[in-house]
């Protein structure tokens, strides 16, 4: 008996160590995550904590490298901040959106859609990203937690641990206050290199829609409209030949709900011409260029003389 | 069902449990419904195949044991083409079948031949190789027919080593099923320890290291040759923790329940020479290879040309017995030629070693051997590793004449490499060489807390969403 006991508080000293410091973790990492000085940490809690401006452009690696604020900024005389980040789709936008919506409403958001924003996906496109909120858990909503837990109930539990829940930045937090990170400007990066191949066809086989994906796209933009917010979806180019009909689902629930839908996906200025791309997927600068010119100018048009009155 | 995974960490303490819960009569009866519902956790059908073989080397093992003269013979024979035509079938049928198309397209001979759409059963060399060694050992009259199915069931159906080993023989632990097996909080103890260093082995070093060399390895072209040798070092280590992190924890939850699994990695990357390395790495492959291949084809006991043979030979049957790839066969043919250069480049090695470093115990001399032994095995780890080869061939040239020097640098895999692998390196450095110095370790509160440190870690640092085990795919 006196071994089993030995044993047992053994075992009580391992977890009361893991537990204690599971909690003080919580504590250290939040500051530390939150005083990040540069990097994706800072970029992240600037997104989800910091951002005050009129129009929000919300995206994958394709909004971050495709829209310049001040272009934006210039043509319709809002502030502009570019939310975009690599590797992230829709369930992460949404998350974002809601966190935002926390603490007030943009007066535009710019949500660049990618394919796989509503195809099944591995990986990053599906619920992996949402990992990247983790930090956040219990600390914007109920409904940002449920989005949170949408890979099951396992991940609740493990979304318990404070350590579990800063998983994904440990490292993150260590090389943003060691190693420094990437240049932006209000969340535009730039992407410098040329693309030399010849078109080539976007890999669209076999592509299968997401009803999850499409939900959640239906409830970003009811979170919108119930939050008088003007949404515009829009399709930067792909230098790549891409199917006609690739984005019709997300054509007709732009029109069912009524929100502006601007696609640049057949848009000949791009496909024709592979010095104004780094990569198929984004643009260089050259091409940002261009291409923030052109959303500009369409953005303006949906923006009513009244509603620049009101700012 | 992957060791790394939530219902994994829920699976095993519920079988833990039954298992001691059950009279010992029935605990058979717990495992082997427990490794059913493990093995039907990837693709359930295929119990089928595994039901099927099991039932076949069973009732082998009785016929040979029973019988006498040729029929002995005979039916060992059927076992083990039983056995190696179903790992054929699953494993190298597609990869024949494109071979030969190759060829026939090579010879002007256009046709389309049919591939199967398969996917292979996971562990399918390991448990078919395990069995294997139970009818050869009864042929060979060291072992006893196991007379109780569900027993023989179990011996290859074991969860902890069914998808990846270790390898074991029916000596070590046929027996072990039909002892009584009491909880005690030693093997608790001794079990959770290999588990929690298994874990760590895997999801912070091997997880971590895993996505700059596929991020490098995958995209050959794109990389320099600076980023192409960093990506082959973290291989190295990758590999080596991935598989002896599966195999620690396989060998922990035995323990927890009682059983002793064999050791399969004794640090190999302490190895002075590949003979030494082939010894610390993956034990129950390389001895099972011995036992069952090299030896009976007469292993140094024969003329030096045909020893030569037989150890180029066994080792190219283990480049394919890992995969279905020109890669892994050229991989398995280069450590065959190492032994063998070793071999013939022993006398003029050793004179010259004793010729520039005279004292035997000689430090320097056993580093620069450890450094070229873990050199040489990095190499071929790029046949390994690569996807095909000319791109193993592209790694390997750039890596030597590339002037580029641009590295693709990832922070976040570099502070992991450089906290995972400084651990690995001082506990494994303390167990070469220094297991009864540093005595502050046998500390209650010490040790206490570096599990907790490791817990922490693990929890942390961890990547848990990686998947399988590389040595899975096998």
């Amino acid at each position: 008996m006196t071994n089993t006991i030995k044993y047992i508080v053994k075992i009580a000293i391992v977890l009361i160590i893991v537990v204690f410091v599971d909690f003080l973790s919580g504590v250290i990492f939040e500051k530390v995550y939150q005083k990040s000085p540069s990097g994706i940490c800072y970029q992240e809690n600037y997104i989800m904590n910091k951002t005050n401006q009129d129009l929000l452009i919300f995206g994958s690696s394709r909004a971050a490298y495709h829209y310049i604020p001040k272009i934006m900024k210039d043509s319709t005389g809002l502030s502009v901040y570019n939310c975009g980040r690599e590797g992230s789709g829709i369930y992460y936008h949404y998350g974002v959106l809601l966190a935002t919506l926390k603490r007030y409403k943009p007066k535009v958001i710019l949500l660049d859609i990618d394919y796989r924003d509503f195809y099944q996906h591995e990986g990053i496109f599906g619920l992996d990203i949402l990992e990247e909120h983790n930090p956040f858990y219990h600390k914007i909503s109920k409904e940002f937690d449920s989005l949170l837990v949408l890979k099951g109930f396992k991940e609740e539990i493990k979304l318990q641990s404070n350590l579990y829940r800063y998983n994904s930045k440990a490292f993150k937090m260590i090389t943003s206050h060691f190693a420094g990170g990437r240049g932006n400007v209000d969340g535009f990066r730039s992407k410098n290199g040329t693309w030399k191949n010849s078109i080539s066809r976007l890999k669209t086989d076999k592509l299968i829609l997401d009803k999850n994906k499409i939900e959640t796209i239906r409830k970003f933009i009811c979170k919108t409209k119930e939050n008088n917010i003007i949404l515009i979806l829009t399709i930067s180019p792909y230098f790549a030949n891409t199917p006609k009909n690739l984005y019709k689902t997300l054509q007709d629930l732009a029109s069912e709900k009524k929100i502006a839908y601007v696609s640049h996906l057949q848009d000949s200025t791009f496909k024709n011409n592979p010095k104004l791309f780094n990569d198929v997927l984004h643009l260089n600068l050259k091409g940002a260029t261009i291409f923030s010119n052109k959303v500009a100018s369409e953005v303006k048009n949906y923006l009513k003389d009244d509603f620049r009155n009101r700012k | 069902m992957l060791f790394n995974s939530f219902d994994f960490l829920l699976f095993f303490p519920i079988v833990c449990l039954l298992f001691f819960a059950s009279p010992h009569r029935f605990r058979w009866v717990i495992l082997l419904l427990s490794s059913c519902y493990f093995y039907m956790y990837f693709i359930p059908i295929y119990i089928l195949i595994l039901a099927g073989t099991i039932v076949i080397d069973y009732f082998a093992g009785l016929l040979i044991e029973n019988s006498k003269d040729k029929r002995r013979k005979i039916y060992l024979i059927i076992s083990l083409i039983t056995n190696i035509s179903v790992l054929c079938v699953f494993k190298y049928y597609n990869f024949f079948i494109e071979n030969i198309e190759t060829l026939l397209n090579l010879l002007g001979q256009k046709n389309s031949l049919s591939y199967l759409s398969i996917l292979l059963p996971v562990g399918l060399s390991f448990h078919t190789f395990q069995a294997m060694s139970y009818t050869i050992e009864v042929y060979r009259g060291n072992q006893k027919a196991e007379k109780h199915f569900g027993i023989y069931a179990l011996y290859v159906m074991f969860f902890p080593q069914l998808v990846a080993g270790p390898i074991e023989r029916p000596q070590n632990v046929l027996h072990q099923f039909h002892e009584r097996k009491v909880f005690n909080f030693d093997n608790l103890f001794a079990g959770s320890k290999l588990m929690l260093w298994g874990f760590f082995m895997k999801v912070v070093i091997a997880d971590r290291l895993s996505i700059y060399v596929n991020a490098v390895y995958n995209n050959v072209d794109h990389h320099t040759g600076i980023s192409l040798l960093l990506a082959t070092f973290f291989f190295t280590f990758q590999i080596y923790c991935d598989f002896a992190g599966y195999s620690y924890i396989a060998i922990g939850c035995a323990k927890i329940m009682g059983f002793d699994l064999m050791t399969n990695f004794r640090r190999p990357y302490f190895a002075k020479s590949i003979s030494e390395f082939w010894k610390r790495w993956h034990i129950s492959l390389s001895t099972w290879f011995r036992d069952y291949l090299y030896l009976p084809l007469g292993g140094n006991k024969v003329s030096k040309n045909r020893w030569f043979f037989n150890l180029f030979f066994v080792f190219l049957i283990s480049g394919i017995w890992h995969g279905a790839n020109w890669t892994f066969f050229i991989w398995g043919a280069l450590n065959g030629f190492y032994l063998v250069f070793a071999i013939v480049t022993q006398q003029q090695r050793d004179s010259f070693n004793s010729f520039i470093f005279p004292s035997r115990n000689n430090y320097l001399l056993n580093f620069i051997k450890i450094i070229t032994t873990f050199l040489l095995s990095a190499f071929a780890w790029i046949f390994f590793r690569a996807n095909n080869v000319s791109d193993a061939f592209l790694i390997v040239k750039k890596i030597f004449s590339d002037r580029h020097f641009n590295l693709f640098l990832n922070w976040e895999v570099f502070f992991a490499a450089i906290l995972g692998l400084t651990l690995l390196f001082l506990k494994e450095l303390r167990e070469e060489y220094f297991l009864n110095k540093f005595s502050f370790f046998k500390n209650t509160s010490i040790r206490l807390t570096i599990y907790a440190f490791l817990i922490i870690l693990i929890i942390l640092f961890g990547v848990f969403d990686s998947g399988q085990f590389i040595y899975f795919q096998f």
